[in-house]
């Protein structure tokens, strides 16, 4: 799997409206601080962008498997915690009151704090007396989000045209424009996260057997639901504060990956980073070159690829268990 | 319930065992609404089975002992420390709990969820010991089968293989078989009694068959409406006045003449 991270990697970065090929990318890559023209574009526009992708794509892979597995639910998306619809505010009013203006930190770091703040309320909604329910969760991460959503709109109502633009496109997702600076900004929430997520491949591994039966086993249930939870808020706000709201990614990697190596978190878990990195990059190259001059956001690629590939997971599951 | 009933003793005139010597004691818990004044033993080499009619509380007292709802009153004891006082894995180092209905939805296999079972351990699990276990629970051939898609009796005892991967000395089970053949019944009260057959470890299981509770438990425990009305031995736990109060059928033990297995038989009174 790493083999094919990396070979998509090469290709995301040698398509674009430059064509390069694979022996410049390569050259390039190796070689930082070229000077000719390849170098240029590989280094300053293409690597960190792909880049930025490769770490997104982990980091909303691996929340995916966390979620899932938390919540023993194949249907999970991180977004359920809440956090998704926290970024998008954050960046939505950001961008509607042109903030970005004072510095290019401040629509990344709003969104992150806004997400954070949506999952800390779901998770206060959701816990009493020291338990928090799954069910409660759920159920509060469906009413912030929509509230949020209708926030959003609220928002959107008032904004100028230039602003509306911008923010549509942002909710899209995508990773236009994505600089070094962004792939710092990732790159450290994510790595830390993608690390102390790791460790957790035991306890993972039990709640998905239920949380009786992690407890039962010695695992401090409530604690390691909150730090896993954190974890993914994580990783997932800092996905979002760079690129926007990507759809299905967190969604479907853990699924199949699962499938190909089996329910363990200790295969899972890099095996979803790995897979997810390919696939954010991939949708990323596809996105920008399925129609020659522009630019398609990669939201979009994900949900229509993303739709019907899940409704096919989903129609396939049920066909076993009816023949089983 | 006269004071002066054998069955059911004050705690403060029995002989008492130092804590230490005990597994697990508990002392006048109680949940609101559930359980009043419960108060129990379980010895070291003990099969202690809690026996009542449904919503009598029998597992809310095995999950207070879990530590999984602790009671607003009363006390629990595990190896003579207050169950509150151990963290998550030194509990599940002494005590192993076994809930009534787990679902499985993820293609673990049987070792996978054996394996699993270790998590907390105190000493290495090693292959042997995993082997151990696989054959003890009578499922070394299904062993790499997904539990997903095992019978009742052979998941259960995927289950129970689990449980004993912990180590611990004292298992706790809740209604391990219900609802499952009379031939796995067997296998399961079997498998407790070679578990704590001189090794000084202990369990407490519910049961509703009370001619298994005749047959493999030293203790019983009756309970009804959240407290509890006899204990002692089965033999004369299942021929009290209580159980036929509570049951409404009067108990009857004997050796059956075919297989010189103890018997239970239960006559109905009406009224």
């Amino acid at each position: 799997m790493a083999v094919l991270l990396l070979a998509v990697v090469v290709v995301g970065i040698a398509v674009g409206p430059v064509p390069l090929t694979p022996q410049q990318v390569v050259r390039a890559m190796l070689h930082p601080g070229g000077s000719s023209v390849a170098d240029v574009i590989v280094s300053a526009i293409r690597e960190p962008r792909v880049l930025c992708a490769v770490i997104v794509g982990a980091a909303l892979a691996v929340s995916g498997a966390i979620v899932q597995a938390i919540f023993k639910n194949p249907m999970a998306d991180p977004g359920i915690i809440g956090v998704s619809a926290g970024g998008a505010l954050g960046a939505v009013l950001a961008l509607a009151l042109s903030w970005a203006v004072w510095s290019p930190f401040l629509l990344p770091i709003c969104a992150f704090v806004t997400a954070t703040a949506a999952v800390f309320l779901v998770y206060a909604l959701a816990t009493r007396q020291g338990k928090t329910s799954l069910i409660g969760v759920l159920l509060a991460g469906m009413v912030i989000s929509s509230m949020i959503s209708a926030g959003v709109s609220l928002i959107l109502t008032f904004a100028n045209n230039d602003e509306l633009r911008g923010i549509v496109f942002w909710l899209m997702g995508g990773f236009s424009g994505d600089g070094w600076t962004e792939v710092w900004l990732v790159a450290i929430p994510v790595g830390i996260g993608l690390v102390l997520t790791a460790f957790l491949s035991r306890e993972l591994d039990l709640l998905q057997t239920g949380e009786e039966s992690a407890h039962s086993s010695g695992v401090r249930v409530e604690t390691i639901k909150r730090l896993l939870i954190a974890l993914a808020a994580l990783m997932t706000g800092s996905a979002v504060a760079v690129s926007g709201v990507i759809a299905f990614v967190g969604l479907i990697v853990p699924h199949v990956v699962r499938r190909l190596v089996g329910p363990r978190h200790s295969l899972v878990l890099p095996a979803s980073a790995l897979f997810g990195a390919s696939l954010m990059v991939a949708a990323d190259t596809l996105a920008r070159s399925l129609i020659p001059t522009m630019e398609i956001n990669v939201g979009i690629v994900t949900s229509f690829l993303g739709g019907p590939f899940f409704l096919y997971l989903l129609l396939r599951t049920e066909r076993m268990k009816s023949n089983g | 319930m006269a004071v002066s009933d054998p069955l059911v003793q004050p705690m403060s005139s029995r002989p008492r065992m130092a804590d230490v010597e005990l597994a697990l004691r508990v002392s006048n818990v109680s949940v609101p609404g559930i359980l009043r004044d419960v108060s129990l033993t379980v010895e070291p080499g003990q099969i202690v089975a809690l026996i009542g009619p449904n919503g009598a509380g029998k597992s809310t007292i095995l999950r207070a002992c879990a530590h999984i709802h602790p009671p607003s009153a009363g006390t629990i004891h595990l190896y003579g420390r207050p169950l509150r006082s151990y963290g998550a894995r030194a509990r599940a180092r002494q005590m192993g709990f076994l809930p009534q209905q787990t679902s499985i939805d993820v293609p673990y296999s049987v070792r996978d969820l054996v394996e699993l079972g270790a998590y907390a351990r105190a000493t290495h699990f090693t292959p042997d010991e995993q082997e151990r276990i696989l054959a003890e629970v009578g499922l070394t051939r299904l062993a790499d089968r997904d539990v997903r898609t095992l019978s009742g009796g052979e998941r259960q005892r995927a289950l129970i293989g689990k449980v004993l991967a912990q180590d611990a000395r004292l298992l706790l089970l809740d209604e391990p078989v219900s609802g499952l053949d009379v031939a796995y019944q067997w296998d399961i009260m079997q498998i407790c009694k070679s578990f704590v057959a001189g090794r000084e470890r202990s369990v407490l299981v519910t049961l509703h068959d009370l001619e298994l509770v005749l047959q493999y438990a030293d203790q019983a425990v009756l309970i009804h409406a959240g407290e509890v009305c006899a204990t002692g031995h089965p033999h004369d736990v299942l021929t009290s006045a209580e159980l036929t109060r509570v049951f409404g059928a009067r108990g009857h033990t004997f050796r059956d003449p075919h297989t010189d297995a103890w018997r239970l038989s239960l006559e109905r009174i009406r009224g």
